[in-house]
Formats: structure tokens, C-alpha cells, sequence
């Protein structure tokens, strides 16, 4: 735990009406000395661990949650998944009182050992965010007998050992979707992509069914700046410029770092056509309009907010009922527009809201279609050339 | 669709693209020639780009910031030519060594600079010759649409080739690269002469990594050069060491790049990953086919070794 | 004069090398630990909790002085590879796709024979590791041997083809439809490398220090590797010696690629199970780095080795343990790498005020 995220502790300490009420050990640790508490809660932790080594699977006691921990595969700061899934996870330690752990930009390798040294530090539970992880971090809970929680793993749940969270993202991506249909004057709409893992393409296929559907005679330009490019800038600044110039008024941009390099070739190419409509920039995962350039062409992002999923994991960890999958979805609120401040019609607020109460009710469905190949066909049906 | 203008943004995008590799290549070139390879191009271009974006932001002037990138890179680069004449370390060792400090330097700083921060700095202005862009269908935003040191950085390039060729220091350059005997034995210092092509080859690194963060992109990333140093070494080899080739060269696989994105926008059915591969493996087959004139300076890699000298060269 | 430079200058002769390698390579080692220091003093933190954090967590656990194995198995092997290229005198800078690709080769291969049972699982992944190792190596072998094209851009060049090809391949043909994410079919625990007692560390670093050994003979003690080494010191008197050059550049190339092969299969049949898109261990500049810190000698390959996994491990826990950015390992690594060279610096110039006083 870094200075800054304590520091933040104190910001957030007056934040914690949510569930203040039924966490009563809140006595046991006091804000400002984490450090020295932490001690105790090692001592107290190896005892309460101890009854859980014996016999793992049968974890449905419920224990007390000290300390829960998160491993992301880039850094905590790249602007997008990662750094998301670890904002959240600290706002739902500050409001519960619990220690925050953080490992970060581990990759693909082998992160059992990452896991393993955060098992020695004795936390309670640890979100292995990455669908990349959802093989190493199952095996590992099974070996050691410390709870996780993987993404878009729904067949490796166990009870008290293995949660999964599944992102519907593909129900916000189609409300994007429908916004773009519905804003777009060019009739030309563009995905860029960094790669195309699940996540990527939950969204893709869900933002161009959505488009489809508000606007069915809309263009879409699909293109993919290459495998594991989250942070190359410069190639996904030179696809986006490629997209602009096939007409596209409307980028939906997936990528971490390199959604920048989107963002300033949209910024350029509205510096220089002066008097036609701002192309406009559609975000995924988090929120980029605190960045002052970002914001004046930001039309919306597909939020990813996993508080709620995170909370609920930890009760039920607490309640001996871990284990399940945790759906983040727009009922819940786990996946949602962002709402910007750059004008929109009030056509398109209807459409959106109509196509929110259609998703909710089960009258629409959004494919979930995770895989690349199942992209390709998928986008063909849906806008043959 | 408008394949035209798709075309004419694919070449406008890929000249931008090619300006940090052309003047990194031409660095290394010029190291090269003077028979010093250089693998540390790429963490030199990350630690001259974080400092310029930052001098850029806190001055708010992208000429500033430009010339801090060299500068940055003339530190590097001299440090790295004392390494490999004075101390007569490997060069690939030293190469890696400084890619890597130099990737996780750029890195940790920008982290504890930034944080979670991302500026942006502005990169749609200075663009003099816009206005013609239109008068010529699709090669004409290529030629007409860039940034004014899109220009400067050609023309500067394009200099250095009569540099090389014409003058005494580029002859001596050369000279040392080919035979270092000789060079030792008119009475000049071989190691000062390479000191000075390396020190050379870090400013234009530097440069690189400047023009890269401040003009191309407006921001830096760790990491945010994506291997465009390597790259710059295969071009220099390709470009065989010329500034004028270098250039083409550059060019050409900032096309090749701009190829796949392109490709797919028209709607070819060739998916993300082919056309990536694509510039690499052109590289590879243009040095088959042109490998009886990429001729490599004789004494690349080689520490200069007086005692050994005569049996080498 | 002329006696002085030689004892100045030859110090890339491994004769010159072994003077005081060990003071050397420790005082290199000491100076990168003092730039990392004052990276780290400039930026606010406190160098002597960070390093005091990284030999807890690396060493003096014992959780983390397996890891530290663990990790330092494909570097060792990585770093046999880049020996066998470097005492021919070719720099094999293309580790990495040859890992990727015997990886995705052993991870495929290796499914193919799951109910055959381990020991057919481990024989048909090595060997598929193996054999696709030297086939990435090949073009870049036959190119440098046929045309005299250079290796060094060649291997960088077959990395990122390396990395585009398999991520097409996990995510199309190959890729294992039962889960989302792109990845092979998964080798089970119960089929894969066993560990030594109740230990992460497993069977992966016997292979390791018995290729060390194997290869660290073999350059020493055989024709095959006196000859590889003339050939790589001086490629003149080695024609002149009528030793087959090409043949040997060719067949240290793809012996390189083989071995670099191995490193992928070993981590398919060690902690990974399974190849998955946008995994790339990178190990190919690390292995440089230890062939140097080694001092190019096969044995000290195993030293250096557990240094760099400790630091690679260090790279994974330390941000965490000490509130750092992972990047820092990263300026340790870097400087460690140009430090080697100090020592020679400062003889060098020791050398030249000598030379100075002569004259």
C-alpha cells in the first residue's frame, strides 16, 4: 500500500455509510497506523487461516476479510482495465476497511509466485483480473486454498474457493452502439481494437448490434491495430487516422494506453477540418473526461464499475457463501454509459433509454460473442460488404 | 467508400510514421559507418522522449521540448561511445544494457512524474503548407499536409548525406568504420573518432524519441516507442547507411504499416495479424535481395585493438 | 607501449577475462545496486528499505528462494542458447519468437498425447520445442551462412513475426474452444514437469544444469567446440585452419534456436500448462545479460542466473512490498549490463596513464 492510497484512506474516511453498519471490527483497525495493525491482523489471520488449510474446500464457515488483494497483467496506471479494476478495488477497501493489496503489471507469465507471496501475506482473497488469468488462478486456489476470483470463467467456480466475474459489457457496448447509430451524420461508424481479447470483443459485437439496430444502413469500419497493442500509441494512432479517412464520425476505441493515441488523431483531424461536424470519441472501462483535451470529443465510454461486484464477493466471503458468479450488467450497474458533457439529441437520449428498458426487460438480446473468429462472422451478418 | 482518400491518408500517416525511424536510422548509421552498432537506440529514444514531453508541457513550447530530446540524447549517446571505444566494452552488451535501463528509466519516471495523469499536448498545429494538400489527389496531404519538422527533419537527413560523403570529418567517420588501422595509423585517435559518431547518433536518437512524443503523438507512454529503435537498425542496414536510402527505407515500412490498417478499412478480408507481420517480413526479404549491397562496414562490432589490428584488417 | 595495450586491451579475450572475473562482476553488480540507489534517492524513496524488501521477499523466504528458481530455469537455458551463438561469434537476438514458437509448438504437440501418459507428454513437448526452435532459427541461419545477410536484424525481425504468427494461430486453428480467452488446450497439473519434494521448483532446472553442463563440456573439451570458437574469435585463421566456417555459423544458429526452443518448452511443461495469446516472457535481452555477466563461461551461467531471477521475481512482488514501479527493475537490470564494462574502463584508463608516463 502506497502513501497515495493512504492518503486517500483519509479522504474517503468519511465515506463509509454503505456498509459501516455490519462491519463492526472497524474498531480493531484505525485509519493512520495500517502499517502496525497489520501485525495483528497477520497474527489473527494465520489462526483464522488455519481451520481453512485443513480442509479448503470446505471453506463455507465464512471468514473475517482482512485483506484482499488484486493482480493485474499491466500497470495500475494505464489509463484503462488495469488501472479500473484496482481504483475500484481500493474504493471498496476504504469503504469496508480492508487492507488493499496490489500487484501489478505481471503479464501472462507464470504468476502463481505473485499469488503465493500474496498468500503469505495472508490475504483473504485475491481478484485475478485478467481473463488471461482464469487457468493459473483457479489451480492456484485449489493448491493453496485461498479463495480468488477470475473473469469470464463461469465453469471454475467452487464453492468458497472460485469466483467468476462476468462483464455483460456487451450491453452497454450495444447502447454505445445505439447512441452512434443515432448521432452519426457521415453514416460511417469505427471500432478500433488493440488486440482482440474476450472483453474487446464482448463489446465490439454488442456496439455494432446496437449500431445496426438504431441505424441499419450505417457503415461500420472494423480494424484492429494488432495483437497486445494496449500501449502502442503510435499504431493505433495511425489506424485511427486510416478509419477517419474512410469517413468515420464516430470512433469506439478499446485500448488502455494507446486509446490516447485514437484521441489525438481525432483531436488533429477536427483541428483541420474547421466547419464540419467534430468527429467524436466513444471510451471503454473507465472515465478519461477529467482530461481536459479528452473531454471536448469524448461522446461517451462503456463504464466498467465493479464496486458493487466487488463488495458482494466480500460479504459472501464473510457470509460463507463465496463462490458464485457475479454478473456485471446494466440492471446492476456493473456496466454503464458515461454520461459526457458534449450535447447530444434528444432523439438519441430516447433511443438509449429505450434500448436500456429493452435490454433490462429481456425484450432485447446482445450476442455474447467472445472469441475473434466468432467477431469476423458475427460482423459479417451483421454488415455485409 | 473513398479509397482515394483512404490511400492518400495511408501515405499521409505513414510519412509522419517513418520521421522518428528515419532520423534514429540515420543515427545508427552514422554509428555504424564509424563501426559501432548501437542496440540501445530504443532506450535512448524513451528516456529523450519522456524529457522532452516534459519540457514541452512544463514550457509549453514544442521547440524547447524538441531540443531537449538531443540533448538528452547526446548524454546517452556520449556515455555510451565512452563505454564501447575508451573502455572497449561490448558493443551488444552495452547496447542491451542501455535499451533496458532506458525503457525502465523512462518507465519509473513518468510514473512517479505522472502518476495516473495523462497530459496531452497539442500536435495539430504548425502545419504550413496545408493549404496546397488539396490541389494534388492523394499523394498531396503526404507532401503537404505535416508538420514543419516533418520538413526540417528530411531536410536536415538529406544533408548529412554530402556530410558523409564530401567532408573530412565524414570521411574519417567511414574510414574508421572500414579500416581502423589506417585511420590509427595517419595519427587519429580512432576511439575519438567514434566517440564522436556515436555522441552523434545519440542526438539523432534523441531526436527521434522528441519528434516521436512532441510532434507525432503529443503525449508519451511507457514503453511508447514500441520498438521503433530496432527497427531503425534494420532500416540502417537496409538504407545501407546512407541518410538519402535511410530515408526511403523509412518510408517504405512506415507504408508497409500503414498497409494492414489500410487493408482492412477498404474491407480486405485479411484480419489484424498478417498485416502486421507484414514490414518485418519485408525487411527480411530486402536483405535477401539486396544483400550483395548491404555491405556491412568491415569493422562493425569490433572494439579497435591496436596490438590485434594488423592481422584483422 | 605496445606491451601495456595488449593488457589493456584484450580484455574481451577470454584469456584477459578470467584475471579477476569475480571482482570484477561483483563490482559491476555493486554498481548498478548504487544507480539504482540514486534513481531512487531522486525520486523520494528509500533505498535501503527497497533492497532490504527485495532479499526478504526473494531469498529469505522460502517460498520466494524457489521462485527465484523457478524463474532463473529458462533464464539458464535461454543463456545456454545465447552462449552457443556467442562463442561462434553471432548474436542470436531472436530468443524470444524462438521461445514463442516452440512454446505454441510444445503446448500443441503436448495435447496431442495427454492419454499417453507423462513420460510420452514430456519427450514429445521437448522435442516438438526443440524442433521448432531451430525452424525459427533456420531462416536467419541459412541466410547469414548462404548470403552473409546479418543475424542480428534477421532474429530481431523473425520476433515480431514470431508474435504475430502465434497470436493468429492461439486465437484461430489452435485455440481451445471450451474457454473464452485465447489459449491452447490445457496440459493437466498431474502431467506436467514434477517438482522437486514439496517445492514450486521442479524437474525444468535439472534439465537446466544438465544442458549447462553438457554444453559447458562440449565448448571446452570437444573439437566441435575449440573449432566454434575460432571460428567465432577469428573467422580468418579458422578458414585459413580449413575449418568448415559456414557450416558452423549455420549449425550454431540452429543449435542456438533449438536450445532457445527448449526454454519455451520447459515453461509449457513447467508453470504455464498452456500457450496463450500476448504471452511473450521476453527472456531474450535477460539472457544476453547473464551471458555477459557470466562472463561468457557456461558455469557461471548458473550464479547469474538465480541473480536475474531473483531480480525477476524481485520485479513481481517488490511494487508491492515497497511501493515502487516495477519499471525500476528494469534501470537495475540496464546499468548492471553497462557497469560490466566498468572495471575494464577504469584499467583502461589506468592503463592509458601509464602509457602516458612511458612516453
Amino acid at each position: 500500500m502506497t502513501v497515495k492510497d493512504m492518503s486517500r484512506i483519509t479522504r474517503y474516511e468519511e465515506d463509509t455509510h454503505m456498509l459501516a453498519g455490519h462491519h463492526s471490527r472497524r474498531d480493531g483497525i484505525r485509519y493512520g497506523c495500517l502499517v502496525r495493525s497489520r501485525l495483528v491482523a497477520l497474527a489473527i489471520a494465520v489462526l483464522l487461516m488455519a481451520p481453512l488449510a485443513v480442509a479448503p474446500a470446505s471453506a463455507q464457515e465464512g471468514v473475517e476479510v482482512r485483506s484482499v488483494a488484486i493482480v493485474t497483467p499491466a500497470s495500475r496506471t494505464n489509463q484503462g482495465w488495469d488501472q479500473q479494476g484496482v481504483d475500484n478495488l481500493i474504493r471498496v477497501g476504504e469503504e469496508l476497511d480492508v487492507d488493499v493489496e496490489v500487484a501489478e503489471n505481471l503479464g501472462y507469465d507464470d504468476i502463481t509466485p505473485v499469488l503465493l507471496d500474496l498468500a503469505s501475506d495472508d490475504v483473504d482473497l485475491i481478484v485475478c483480473h485478467a481473463s488471461g488469468y482464469q487457468t493459473v488462478c483457479p489451480e492456484f486456489a485449489a493448491a493453496e486454498g485461498v479463495p480468488v476470483v477470475v473473469i469470464e470463467n463461469p465453469e471454475a467456480i467452487q464453492p468458497g474457493l472460485v469466483a467468476d466475474i462476468e462483464t455483460q459489457a456487451q450491453e452497454a457496448a450495444y447502447l454505445a452502439g445505439v447512441m452512434a447509430g443515432n448521432e452519426t451524420t457521415s453514416g460511417t461508424v469505427g471500432i478500433v481494437v488493440t488486440g482482440q481479447p474476450p472483453t474487446w470483443n464482448f463489446m465490439t459485437v454488442g456496439f455494432a448490434e446496437g449500431l445496426k439496430a438504431a441505424r441499419p444502413d450505417a457503415r461500420l469500419v472494423y480494424t484492429s491495430v494488432g495483437e497486445g497493442t494496449y500501449d502502442d500509441a503510435a499504431a493505433a494512432r495511425q489506424v485511427t487516422d486510416t478509419v477517419l479517412a474512410a469517413g468515420a464520425d464516430i470512433v469506439f476505441g478499446m485500448g488502455d494506453g494507446a486509446a490516447f493515441g485514437m484521441i489525438q488523431a481525432i483531436r488533429e483531424h477536427n483541428q483541420q477540418s474547421p466547419g464540419q461536424p467534430p468527429v467524436r470519441f466513444i471510451d471503454v472501462i473507465g472515465d478519461k473526461s477529467g482530461n481536459e483535451e479528452a473531454a471536448d470529443l469524448l461522446l461517451t465510454s462503456v463504464l466498467f464499475d465493479y464496486t458493487a461486484a466487488y463488495t458482494q464477493m466480500i460479504a459472501d466471503l464473510e457470509a460463507g457463501t463465496f463462490g458464485q458468479v457475479y454478473t456485471m450488467d446494466l440492471s446492476n450497474g456493473g456496466v454503464n454509459l458515461l454520461e459526457t458533457k458534449l450535447a447530444i439529441r434528444s432523439e438519441t437520449t430516447e433511443a438509449v433509454a429505450a434500448a436500456r428498458s429493452g435490454i433490462e426487460s429481456g425484450a432485447i438480446q446482445v450476442s455474447s460473442v467472445g472469441d475473434a473468429k466468432g467477431v469476423d462472422q458475427r460482423l459479417r451478418e451483421l454488415f455485409p460488404t | 467508400m473513398d479509397l482515394s482518400a483512404i490511400a492518400a491518408t495511408v501515405l499521409a500517416s505513414a510519412v509522419l510514421a517513418s520521421i522518428p525511424l528515419m532520423l534514429a536510422a540515420t543515427g545508427e548509421a552514422i554509428g555504424e559507418r564509424a563501426g559501432v552498432l548501437n542496440l540501445g537506440i530504443e532506450g535512448t529514444m524513451l528516456l529523450a522522449g519522456l524529457v522532452a514531453f516534459r519540457v514541452a508541457l512544463d514550457t509549453d513550447s514544442i521547440v524547447i521540448g524538441l531540443l531537449a530530446g538531443p540533448l538528452v540524447g547526446l548524454v546517452v549517446g556520449t556515455l555510451f561511445g565512452l563505454l564501447v571505444t575508451l573502455a572497449r566494452a561490448d558493443q551488444v552488451l552495452v547496447g542491451i544494457g542501455l535499451t533496458l535501463a532506458g525503457t525502465g528509466l523512462s518507465g519509473f519516471l513518468f510514473r512517479e512524474w505522472y502518476g495516473d495523469q495523462q497530459p496531452l499536448l497539442d500536435t495539430g498545429s504548425g502545419r504550413p503548407l496545408a493549404s496546397l494538400a488539396d490541389h494534388v489527389p492523394v499523394v498531396g496531404p503526404a507532401l503537404f499536409d505535416q508538420h514543419w519538422v516533418v520538413y526540417a527533419a528530411m531536410i536536415g537527413v538529406l544533408l548529412l548525406g554530402p556530410v558523409l560523403t564530401r567532408t573530412r570529418a565524414g570521411l574519417l567517420v567511414r574510414a574508421t568504420g572500414e579500416a581502423p588501422f589506417a585511420v590509427d595509423a595517419a595519427g587519429i585517435s580512432v576511439w575519438r573518432v567514434r566517440l564522436g559518431a556515436t555522441a552523434m547518433a545519440g542526438v539523432l536518437g534523441g531526436l527521434a524519441g522528441a519528434v516521436l512524443v512532441v510532434v507525432e503523438l503529443g503525449f508519451f507512454r511507457p514503453g511508447v516507442t514500441a520498438g521503433a529503435g530496432f527497427i531503425a537498425i534494420a532500416v540502417a542496414m537496409l538504407g545501407q547507411h546512407t541518410p538519402l536510402r535511410v530515408a526511403v527505407a523509412s518510408l517504405v515500412f512506415g507504408v508497409l504499416q500503414g498497409l494492414g490498417p489500410g487493408l482492412q478499412v477498404a474491407g480486405a478480408p485479411v484480419g489484424s495479424d498478417f498485416p502486421r507481420l507484414l514490414p518485418y517480413l519485408g525487411v527480411v526479404v530486402a536483405l535477401l535481395l539486396a544483400r550483395h549491397r548491404v555491405a556491412l562496414p568491415a569493422a562493425l562490432g569490433r572494439p579497435y585493438d591496436r596490438a590485434t589490428a594488423r592481422q584483422d584488417d | 607501449m605496445v606491451a601495456a595495450s595488449v593488457e589493456s586491451i584484450r580484455e574481451t579475450s577470454p584469456a584477459a577475462m578470467r584475471s579477476r572475473p569475480v571482482l570484477e562482476t561483483l563490482v559491476a553488480v555493486v554498481l548498478s545496486i548504487v544507480a539504482g540507489s540514486v534513481v531512487l534517492l531522486i525520486t523520494g524513496h528509500d533505498p535501503v528499505e527497497v533492497y532490504r524488501a527485495l532479499i526478504e521477499r526473494a531469498v529469505l523466504r522460502p517460498a520466494g528462494l524457489e521462485e527465484t528458481v523457478v524463474r532463473a530455469t529458462p533464464l539458464m537455458i535461454t543463456g545456454v542458447a545465447v552462449l552457443i551463438a556467442v562463442r561462434a561469434g553471432i548474436w542470436n537476438i531472436g530468443i524470444d519468437g524462438q521461445v514463442l514458437v516452440a512454446a505454441l509448438a510444445a503446448a500443441v504437440a503436448a495435447a496431442l498425447v495427454t492419454d499417453a501418459g507423462r513420460p510420452v507428454v514430456w519427450l514429445t513437448a521437448t522435442v516438438a520445442g526443440l524442433v521448432a526452435g531451430a525452424a525459427w532459427a533456420l531462416p536467419a541461419a541459412l541466410l547469414r551462412a548462404r548470403f552473409g545477410v546479418n543475424e542480428i536484424v534477421t532474429t530481431i525481425m523473425f520476433n515480431y513475426v514470431a508474435l504475430f504468427l502465434t497470436a493468429w494461430l492461439v486465437k484461430g486453428p489452435l485455440r481451445d474452444r471450451s474457454v473464452v480467452s485465447p489459449q491452447t488446450e490445457l496440459i493437466p497439473r498431474e502431467l506436467r514437469l514434477v517438482s522437486l519434494g514439496d517445492t514450486r521448483t521442479h524437474a525444468g532446472i535439472i534439465v537446466a544444469l544438465v544442458l549447462v553442463v553438457l554444453v559447458g563440456w562440449a565448448l571446452r573439451r570437444t573439437v566441435a567446440g575449440l573449432e566454434l570458437r575460432v571460428v567465432g574469435e577469428n573467422p580468418r585463421a579458422a578458414a585459413v585452419a580449413l575449418i568448415p566456417v559456414r557450416a558452423y555459423l549455420f549449425g550454431a544458429l540452429v543449435v542456438s534456436g533449438a536450445v532457445g526452443g527448449l526454454a519455451g518448452a520447459n515453461d509449457i511443461l513447467s508453470t504455464k500448462g498452456t500457450f496463450q495469446a500476448e504471452w511473450d516472457p521476453g527472456y531474450g535481452f535477460t539472457a544476453f545479460a547473464l551471458v555477459f555477466l557470466a562472463r561468457r563461461s557456461a558455469w557461471a551461467l548458473v550464479p547469474g542466473a538465480l541473480l536475474l531471477g531473483m531480480l525477476a521475481y524481485g520485479a513481481d512482488v517488490m511494487p508491492r512490498a515497497a511501493g515502487i514501479d516495477p519499471a525500476f527493475f528494469g534501470v537495475i537490470e540496464g546499468t548492471l549490463l553497462a557497469s560490466l564494462a566498468a572495471p575494464v574502463l577504469i584499467r583502461g584508463l589506468l592503463a592509458r596513464r601509464t602509457r602516458k608516463e612511458v612516453r
